[in-house]
């Protein structure tokens, strides 16, 4: 067995030629054995050369991330759009926000303030100011109701305080002004925020149980 | 059963061709009563009195049901005083949970004290419940000091912010609910030592049962007015012990039926309020939270009804 073995390395160190023609004549010329099925039972050697080993990581990474990205936008598409098309569509508002004030009236048609001041008492920004005297039916109501916006913190204490609901910060947020002076808001422009908004207002305030 | 109208009661809420004829005769009580009183809010007022009223009705409607079923079961004639009364009551229950800081809240029952005093020297503020208050008060001469109490009994509550004890809870509910059922009764034209101890009674149920009902709520606001001292206990065997103590006043009210003056249970009608309350607290073991609690009684209005036909509560 030894013998032959020595045989056959002694073959296979020729060159590849002359092992082909070896090979080839071997079952014709030669009276021993041979052995042609190996098997390489070992760890297959890779090839150790850039080019393949970047060519095949390439193209696996390549193709990853193309179908996680369609994925992505797939997902993308089929998701609610985040944002909102804004001065058309306005996003959701808590009933307790506190926007623009106004002054609101009762179903009859009169106004609601009776001139007790309290709103301008607690306000800590003192930005409201009363002037009030009595009516001819005996009435007291305010002559003056101003409040100057550019001092207002918004901490809705005026509405907090006010006995009859009359002042009330409404949901309106956009009352943008080109000058300072649009913004010290008389009684007129508050009791016309309070009919324009008295809907909204109604409902913010409906409280639909009483616990107490 | 309690007998052939509770037997008749059952029936006609159970088949549906007597139940419509109930539900007419019920509303068709309930419009002629409110006919004259309420009006669409959009039309404009006959007289200014008018709207007044309206405005009191309105709140009373839509803060509280039972209130404004109980309030159109009086007597015709005591009605808008009965709307004012109660209007006057949403307006003082409504400050604490409309106030961030109790300062506030503090500021506006002093202008409801302050409006008390005016209504008494015939100058009240021209506000539709204080106008109205100030009507019921000159016409029937209703007790200051209920109204006083009223105001008062809330605004130190408010100030106190808890409740240390079950006594403390009675006497709350006694001064708030009480004072009211006293001037209803003063509305009726009642004077009468045991319709007083009835109201006194069930003054103190109805203020129970509102503390129990409101714990959800007030939980949700991260508020407890549970009192303090059951409170050691768990959650279960505390809100036993204060609706036993609930259906105690309310047992004790109803003992007293017998010797009450005529129509004096009108005002109390009320009660069936707490009493459905309570037996469906017992049915969920006393789980304050459970959600059936909190849902609202579709045969409120029957009850009240067919108790005002039998001349009970």
């Amino acid at each position: 067995m030894n013998v032959n073995m020595a045989t056959v390395k002694i073959f296979s160190a020729g060159s590849s030629f002359q092992s082909f023609l070896v090979c080839g004549s071997r079952p014709f010329l030669c009276a021993s054995q041979q052995r042609t099925h190996f098997k390489n039972v070992g760890r297959k050697e890779e090839s150790i050369k850039w080019t393949p080993i970047m060519d095949n990581s390439a193209t696996t990474v390549f193709w990853n991330d193309m179908f996680k990205g369609f994925g992505i936008g797939l997902g993308m598409m089929l998701k609610e759009p985040a944002t909102i098309n804004y001065p058309f569509e306005k996003g959701p508002l808590s009933p307790r926000f506190r926007g623009e004030h106004a002054l609101r009236r009762y179903p009859s048609g009169e106004e609601r303030c009776i001139a007790c001041k309290l709103c301008e008492a607690i306000c800590p920004a003192q930005a409201i100011t009363i002037e009030a005297e009595p009516r001819a039916d005996g009435s007291r109501r305010t002559t003056r109701y101003d409040i100057d916006m550019t001092k207002c913190i918004y901490c809705g204490f005026c509405q907090e305080a006010c006995p009859v609901d009359a002042i009330v910060e409404g949901p309106n947020f956009e009352y943008s002004t080109e000058s300072r002076e649009e913004l010290l808001y008389n009684k007129e422009k508050l009791l016309c925020n309070g009919d324009k908004w008295e809907p909204e207002i109604a409902a913010n305030l409906q409280a639909d149980y009483l616990y107490r | 059963m309690n007998g052939p109208v509770d037997a008749c009661r059952l029936l006609f809420t159970c088949i549906p061709k007597y139940r419509t004829i109930v539900k007419k005769r019920v509303y068709r009580h309930l419009a002629v009563t409110t006919s004259l009183l309420t009006r669409h809010s959009t039309t404009l007022p006959a007289s200014p009195g008018q709207s007044d009223v309206a405005y009191c009705v309105d709140l009373v409607r839509f803060v509280y049901i039972a209130h404004n079923l109980g309030t159109l079961l009086l007597p015709k004639n005591s009605q808008r005083a009965a709307f004012a009364l109660r209007a006057y009551n949403v307006e003082l229950a409504q400050v604490p949970d409309s106030v961030s800081d109790k300062k506030i809240g503090l500021i506006r029952m002093q202008f409801w004290k302050d409006a008390i005093q005016s209504i008494y020297q015939s100058s009240p503020p021209k506000t539709p419940v204080a106008t109205e208050l100030s009507g019921a008060c000159g016409y029937y001469r209703l007790s200051k000091h209920w109204l006083e109490r009223l105001v008062e009994a809330r605004a130190a509550q408010m100030e106190r912010d808890s409740f240390t004890s079950v006594k403390h809870v009675e006497d709350y509910a006694e001064q708030v609910n009480s004072s009211l059922y006293y001037l209803l009764l003063e509305c009726l034209g009642i004077k009468n030592v045991h319709a007083d101890h009835a109201a006194s009674h069930l003054g103190k149920a109805q203020g129970i049962v509102t503390l129990l009902r409101a714990t959800p709520h007030h939980a949700s606001r991260r508020r407890v007015y549970l009192p303090m001292e059951v409170l050691a206990k768990p959650l279960k065997d505390a809100v036993f012990e204060v609706a036993s103590l609930a259906h105690q006043h309310l047992e004790k009210a109803r003992s007293l039926q017998k010797n009450l003056p005529d129509k004096s249970h009108l005002v109390f009608l009320n009660a069936h309020v707490c009493d459905h309350y309570l037996k469906n607290l017992q049915k969920v073991d006393f789980n304050v939270f459970e959600g059936k609690l909190q849902r609202k009684n579709p045969l409120l209005a029957y009850h009240m009804y067919f108790n005002k036909l039998r001349r009970k509560f």
